[in-house]
């Protein structure tokens, strides 16, 4: 799908026709709602905060002018939206250092998570992500998963260039260790050492 | 160069596993939800004037009525209005008076009461309006 598909269904919409829109909605549910749910980690709030994404975005659909991505600005509405809620319940991080990764380290849980079985190994990564700062949670999935470029992630979440760079290189590091920390243990004593 | 290759190995790393990760569905009925929603807020947010379009029509036939009633010369007063120095108007007049088009102290007073009436009106409405929207 195309920029200037999206832009059809932009224009249907704002001549009226929500049948256009409920297109939009479908095309881009699944994802505004991983990056709630990657954010806030509640499922029921994360579902309200991505209908309340697309009704505003609805409500501001003249305003977007088709400079960028229409999922890029999406993104932008939801990724705002959820730092609003998440700022009423601010968490405290375990993790407030970060240790210096070697490629030793990282080889050696490679090789420790490539021995898990797929769908356990994601379902191990999901909750190691969790506990990173919503911040680098949510830049971690824009730059890895869905592969956005470093200008999209900066006109998403405003922050600089520098800032969002940064960020990334703390949120690798960070993860590394959560895996190392949290998981290896348990692994090592499960599947033991190679 | 040690920071560059492990940098290098993390990015590698962390790209591996979180592309592994899936993407989470919101429930059956997120679509229709939404467009419901925006249904409901297009009722909500529909203005209806206050006084009708009819309404009006009666308004100003009445005005009208009244306004030739009393330049024609009205006989007998309910009550008498207070004096009030309009000495402001007379340029007005005077240039009426020579267009032919004379503007009587009673057209002058309710013209002003009437203006007063729709000023102080539209700004109460308005804010009232303002107060009521914002969410």
């Amino acid at each position: 799908m195309t920029i200037k598909d999206d832009q059809t269904y932009i224009d249907k919409t704002l001549k009226g026709d929500t049948n256009a829109f409920a297109y939009l909605i479908d095309k881009y549910k699944n994802m505004v709602f991983t990056l709630a749910l990657k954010m806030v980690k509640h499922k029921e709030e994360a579902e309200e905060i991505s209908q309340d994404t697309f009704i505003k975005a609805y409500k501001n659909l003249a305003k977007f002018k088709g400079e960028a991505k229409f999922s890029t600005w999406l993104y932008k509405i939801a990724y705002h939206r959820c730092l609003d809620c998440i700022k009423k319940n601010k968490e405290k991080y375990q993790i407030d250092t970060i240790n210096e990764i070697t490629i030793n380290k990282i080889q050696s849980t490679d090789t420790i998570l490539e021995s898990i079985e797929r769908k356990e190994r994601a379902k191990i990564i999901e909750q190691c992500m969790l506990e990173l700062p919503e911040d680098e949670r949510s830049i971690l999935w824009f730059f890895y998963f869905e592969e956005l470029s470093l200008k999209e992630i900066v006109d998403i979440t405003e922050l600089s260039e520098a800032n969002v760079k940064v960020k990334l290189h703390r949120a690798r590091k960070r993860l590394l260790q959560i895996i190392e920390t949290n998981v290896e243990p348990d692994l090592i004593s499960h599947y033991g050492r190679k | 160069m040690e920071e560059n290759n492990s940098n290098k190995e993390l990015d590698i790393f962390t790209k591996k596993y979180i592309k592994e990760l899936e993407v989470s569905t919101p429930s059956v009925d997120f679509t229709k939800s939404i467009l419901l929603n925006l249904e409901k807020s297009k009722e909500v947010y529909k203005a209806t004037p206050l006084i009708s379009k009819k309404m009006w029509f009666f308004l100003t036939g009445m005005m009208v009525i009244a306004i030739v009633y009393v330049s024609r010369g009205a006989t007998s007063l309910a009550f008498t209005m207070p004096e009030i120095n309009l000495d402001f108007l007379t340029p007005i007049q005077t240039f009426f008076s020579t267009k032919t088009i004379h503007i009587s102290h009673t057209t002058a007073y309710i013209s002003c009461l009437f203006s007063v009436m729709v000023l102080v009106q539209i700004y109460i409405l308005k804010g009232y309006f303002t107060k009521k929207l914002d969410l």
